[in-house]
């Protein structure tokens, strides 16, 4: 008799969907439902996927180093084992863009994850705190503010003996942190005021409870979307830079060293700037898409009405 | 009145500072809470009754405002205890309950993990207990079943149950003093009621005593064993609520007794307060009520009244006290 009693509300407790985290499992509940979550999120994935292991997709059509080239074959256009045809060198166009997405990818992803990083701090820093913190950071950023991007990255890329993955990302974070920042600052300026803030602070809560618990997770939305955008537009400012000679050196395989080269023949031969530039474009347009996702899914009032 | 009081306020006095200008909100404002007992402050918008609220929590932005006066609960000045301290007062000793509960909701959290935060913080509880004590506080502000309304977020709930829930929070650490700032306001008359039931049933349940800060008398007769009204940042009367209901001794009290549609007659009309309360950065000289005051003689345009007592417990401040009519002692 009393194991009945017992039973039902054990078992409620165990089998509520809210048992373990319940504001993550509503955000990844409401993000399955959204079918272009899966899309976005399969291209970003497979991507990724290519980045870490391009060994694995490069060969699928026989010809899997995009180093083993004939210069014989330049320019050809795709053929059987080679459905993406030949760069200007006679190197299998597709082994190379496969290949090109670990530079670019891993670019994209470590510069957005730097200054995600630094705007998560500094930004609920100086919005939270204010004053001192905040002039500190405000002026940092102002100064790195009134730097053209371009010409600070390539003033302080051409110090650079070697630029590789890291230095280069080491250098589009110290330019690209501030705005984030800023936009992480202003997102808290205005979460601080909310009622809830100040119901949960007259209830005990401490400072770093307030910005863990309530600042963060109702202030982040904004730079979360606009994070997952940074990543498509630092892969094209890393092309950017490699075009202009101060990013990725050669033998290094990246979409921007691709697309630099195609700039030069692509109205001959535009297969050379089309398939670089189709996975950029695709690559790019997840992030952007799955940012919007992660924003929806992040606001349990959007997408409910 | 020779036991210590759960909460005294002795001269409280606020002021709101920008670069231009000083805004006096609270002037000079003090009393007592026993311990179970529940005083009603009764004023209009901008009377100061939130700020006072505000500033016994010691949630008032310290760079914006100046706080003057002793806070004593048990006996210690809340105002100088140390910010690390003050953290298991607010909430843990005294809970508070807003009158927007949808703006006072985290709208990411569910409310479930709301109510699990502060017996978090307070009662260190892990993360399984903290949910199942959640879970019995919603059961005991009654909100349906509460393990599946455990996962639900702000926006999915009625006003009603939201406020059940923000009570529910303010009780979780079993404070000894509820500070209630116009927790009806935003709600429906029915919903209301009920919510009034839930707050005098759980002091009478208890034992907590209780700050219910209102401006509807009604309201506030329903909760409150002694009313403070409050006007222009100062309580121009206070005293037992049954008392000061029946006998109001200042114009402004015996206005919003007046005003209250239940002391009027069929076929008659509603004696509003003529004008509107004053801007306080210009306060009228003399008596602040002056201007709207039927009553009022050349002495309250130069004399501001002060407060003093004109029965056992009841002060009020006005130069007429006004002694009972006919018309203030009918039932």
């Amino acid at each position: 008799m009393t194991d009945l009693e017992v039973l039902p509300f054990a078992v409620t407790a165990e089998t509520n969907p809210a048992e373990a985290e319940p504001s993550s499992v509503g955000a990844a509940h409401r993000l399955a439902r959204q079918p272009l979550f899966w899309a976005s999120a399969a291209v970003v994935v497979l991507m990724i996927l290519v980045a870490i292991v391009p060994q694995a997709f490069a060969g699928w059509f026989g010809h899997g180093n995009p180093h083993s080239c004939n210069i014989a074959d330049s320019a050809l256009s795709p053929r059987s084992g080679h459905p993406f045809g030949f760069d200007i060198q006679g190197c299998d166009l597709y082994a190379n863009v496969i290949y090109g997405a670990r530079d670019s990818v891993s670019i994209g992803l470590l510069v957005t994850a730097l200054t995600l990083a630094v705007a998560l701090v500094l930004g609920s820093l100086s919005g939270y705190y204010g004053r001192l913190i905040d002039g500190a950071v405000s002026r940092l950023s102002d100064i790195l503010f009134g730097f053209p991007f371009l010409l600070g990255a390539l003033v302080v890329l051409d110090s650079f003996k070697v630029r590789n993955v890291v230095s280069v990302s080491l250098v589009l974070a110290l330019f690209g942190w501030p705005s984030l920042t800023r936009l992480m600052r202003s997102s808290v300026l205005s979460v601080k005021t909310m009622d809830y803030v100040l119901a949960s602070r007259s209830l005990g809560a401490s400072d770093w409870w307030l910005i863990r618990r309530h600042i963060i997770p109702n202030a982040i939305a904004p730079i979360v979307i606009i994070g997952a955008i940074t990543v498509g537009g630092v892969i094209g400012a890393e092309a950017t830079l490699t075009f202009l000679g101060v990013g990725l050196q050669e033998p290094a395989i990246s979409w921007g060293l691709q697309l630099a080269n195609a700039q030069q023949n692509f109205q001959a031969h535009p297969d050379l700037l089309i398939f670089p530039a189709a996975f950029l474009s695709a690559t790019v347009l997840s992030f952007i898409v799955l940012g919007e996702c992660l924003q929806d899914a992040l606001d349990p009032r959007r997408g409910e009405g | 009145m020779s036991v210590e009081p759960l909460l005294e306020v002795r001269g409280l006095s606020v002021e709101f500072r920008s670069r231009s200008r000083r805004l006096p909100a609270v002037r000079d404002v003090s009393f007592r809470i026993g311990a179970g007992d529940s005083l009603g402050v009764l004023g209009e918008s901008g009377s100061g009754k939130s700020v006072t609220a505000l500033a016994i929590m010691g949630l008032l932005d310290r760079k914006r405002t100046v706080v003057r006066g002793e806070i004593l609960f048990e006996g210690i000045d809340l105002r100088r205890i140390r910010e690390a301290k003050a953290g298991s007062f607010r909430g843990g000793q005294i809970g508070m309950v807003f009158q927007d509960a949808l703006a006072a909701l985290n709208p990411v959290q569910t409310v479930g993990a709301s109510i699990a935060e502060v017996l978090a913080y307070h009662a260190k509880a892990g993360r399984r207990s903290a949910r199942h004590r959640a879970i019995d506080l919603m059961e005991r502000v009654g909100i349906p079943a509460p393990a599946a309304r455990y996962g639900s977020y702000p926006h999915e709930m009625s006003g009603g149950m939201r406020q059940r829930i923000m009570i529910a929070m303010a009780l979780a650490a079993g404070p000894k003093l509820l500070i209630a700032d116009e927790p009806t306001t935003s709600l429906d008359v029915t919903v209301q009621a009920q919510i009034m039931d839930l707050l005098k049933g759980l002091r009478a349940e208890t034992g907590m005593s209780m700050l219910f800060i209102t401006h509807d008398l009604g309201l506030s007769m329903e909760v409150a064993d002694r009313l403070a009204v409050m006007y222009a940042g100062r309580i121009v009367e206070a005293g037992p609520a049954r008392e000061v209901y029946t006998h109001p001794t200042h114009p402004y009290t015996r206005g919003l007794v007046d005003s209250m549609p239940r002391r009027t007659k069929k076929g008659q009309r509603l004696k509003p307060i003529p004008g509107a309360p004053p801007s306080l950065v210009a306060l009228p000289a003399g008596c602040p009520f002056h201007p709207r005051c039927a009553r009022a003689i050349e002495r309250c345009t130069q004399e501001r009244p002060k407060l003093r007592e004109v029965a056992v417990g009841h002060e009020s401040a006005c130069h007429l006290v006004l002694l009972p009519t006919k018309e203030a002692s009918a039932p």
